[in-house]
């Protein structure tokens, strides 16, 4: 366990922010203890604290910039980490089913990317919703989860020109990373389906759907049931 | 609250958005802080109408908009320089920048373009109302989402404006305060050169590159907008192929891409990013990035962690003792 803190790297990155890196892999970063990490140090009332960010395999914690030193913010965030790691429970983690279409103008890619794997692409999106995806962050913009689990098979190289436009709700493939678009942005994604739900919602406490940890699986749904959980549910809000 | 909205937009401007200093502790969403471009103006002009710091005003991009009011209203106006006057009863008068001035029901108040600076505040006592999400009335553009209907402000908006709370002692005759508040504003903000500190990857980059960093002057393109500047002047190419893990990124940022031409990354900027960080704006200097508009020539020029904390309190207590709140 202490083997384990000890490959953290606290450097600071700025007049106000403590970057947290995890060297290597050896905690399973993937499961979720990136979420509980910052959890932790967001819940530990650490003196000056303002945000904790979580990226790939990193905590940028920011600090008001009258802190007082930061001998005392680094021991104090060194401290909570080394509990977290030693209370670190992996069973606490939320099951996220997530409704998606992969049919027609909402998969544009879909034929692409399974061609490029040499697969019909009902193999593709069988071994997609078959995949169990982990949320290793939210972070770029509002509400995006950067998922872990991509079946090595399926590993796709971004579009090499972005699209313009992808429409909110989009399932894309990026490298060995999948994720949903929350909004309509420009995007280099592969994009292999769109999901109806709303991932991002200021009013909503969480305000996004998936948290850091959750595990996540697609579920296919048709056109017609595409159309149909819209009209019921929360874009008619 | 009144019952009929206070405040009638009749143009807009060039992009006119609710702000207040924001929404910190939400970035583990993806939600940056936002809030306004350049806080310490939004500060003032909110201690200028007897607010406190944190109430919303309207952030005012390159053109101000013209506003017609329906009742006695304090207001302020801050930040970049505007000519602005009041229209409606009697006679036209001109209303100076960083003062609080009187305006009736019925009157308009129009401002023209922004002549110095990129963004200009107004505040008003009670300060401009719009639904508390995620603790903020700012507006996240990009998101669409915050302040009046996540959006900039069009013709034809009405927005409401809160109760004055109290009415704020004059620290010394009015005018005087309206030179304290300009004089501190411009020391701050006019300045182009801006402090930094090393950023996290700056280590990453060839030394001949991270010197022609500190050493170049950079114009700002047309491409800047809250959520980041690009700055036009190549310094040699990004570190690691101009991409790292994503790593939690914050304003002030300085990201060096492939192409070697800097962003700057503003209030709005994406929570993470794979670009490598040469260096970071220190806190006290963040209000300039908001101040910043195309084809204005900016250096970096690098100081320590200490040093930057130094400056801050520093301009903190002259804020404080310039204009109390």
């Amino acid at each position: 366990m202490s083997s384990r803190v000890e490959s953290l790297r606290l450097d600071w990155v700025s007049d106000r922010h403590l970057r947290v890196l995890f060297c290597a892999e050896g905690p399973d970063l993937a499961g979720g203890r990136l979420g509980q990490a910052a959890r932790a140090i967001r819940d530990a009332g650490v003196a000056g604290l303002s945000s904790v960010t979580l990226a790939w395999n990193s905590l940028l914690v920011e600090f008001d910039p009258s802190m007082p030193d930061e001998e005392s913010a680094t021991a104090a965030v060194r401290t909570v980490l080394s509990e977290a790691w030693a209370s670190w429970n992996d069973e606490a983690w939320r099951a996220v089913e997530i409704p998606a279409c992969f049919e027609g103008a909402f998969a544009p890619d879909v034929e692409a990317v399974a061609a490029h794997h040499g697969i019909p692409p009902s193999s593709l999106i069988e071994a997609f919703c078959a995949a169990p995806f982990v949320v290793r962050f939210v972070g770029f913009c509002p509400g995006f989860a950067y998922l872990s689990g991509l079946p090595s098979a399926l590993e796709t190289p971004r579009l090499s020109t972005p699209r313009v436009r992808v429409p909110a709700g989009s399932v894309g493939i990026a490298g060995d990373q999948a994720g949903v678009y929350p909004l309509a942005t420009p995007g280099g994604w592969r994009l292999i389906g769109r999901t109806p739900r709303v991932m991002f919602d200021a009013r909503r406490n969480p305000p996004a759907l998936l948290s850091p940890g959750d595990r996540v699986r697609f579920v296919p749904i048709r056109a017609d049931e595409f159309h149909a959980f819209l009209q019921r549910t929360e874009r008619h809000v | 609250m009144s019952r009929s909205a206070a405040i009638h937009v009749i143009e807009p401007g060039m992009f006119t958005t609710v702000q207040d200093l924001g929404r910190p502790g939400w970035t583990q969403f993806g939600v940056p802080r936002g809030g306004a471009a350049d806080a310490l103006s939004l500060r003032i002009g909110n201690r200028l109408v007897g607010n406190e710091d944190g109430a919303a005003g309207l952030e005012m991009t390159l053109v101000g908009g013209a506003f017609e009011f329906t009742r006695e209203l304090v207001i302020a106006l801050t930040g970049g320089d505007v000519e602005a006057r009041v229209e409606g009863s009697g006679q036209e008068r001109a209303v100076p920048m960083w003062s609080a001035f009187e305006i009736h029901s019925g009157e308009r108040l129009v401002t023209g373009p922004v002549r110095s600076g990129a963004r200009t505040y107004f505040c008003v006592r009670g300060g401009v109302q719009a639904p508390m999400l995620l603790g903020s009335r700012s507006t996240h553009p990009a998101a669409a989402f915050g302040g009046h209907e996540g959006r900039a402000l069009r013709r034809g908006d009405a927005l409401e404006v809160g109760e004055g709370v109290r009415s704020r002692e004059h620290h010394g005759a009015a005018a005087a305060e309206a030179v304290r508040a300009s004089q501190f504003a411009r020391d701050v903000l006019a300045r182009r050169e801006l402090r930094a500190v090393g950023g996290a990857h700056m280590r990453l980059f060839e030394p001949s590159t991270v010197e022609a960093f500190w050493g170049a002057t950079f114009e700002v393109s047309l491409n800047a907008d809250r959520t980041g500047v690009r700055l036009t002047e190549r310094i040699g190419s990004g570190a690691c192929g101009g991409r790292l893990p994503s790593e939690g990124m914050m304003h002030g940022a300085v990201q060096v891409p492939e192409s070697g031409e800097p962003i700057l990354l503003g209030v709005d900027h994406p929570t993470t990013g794979g670009y490598p960080v040469m260096a970071c704006v220190i806190a006290a200097d963040l209000p300039i990035l908001g101040q910043l508009r195309p084809r204005d020539r900016v250096r970096f020029v690098q100081v320590d962690r200490a040093e930057a904390r130094t400056l801050y309190t520093t301009q903190e207590r002259r804020l404080n003792a310039e204009i109390p709140s």
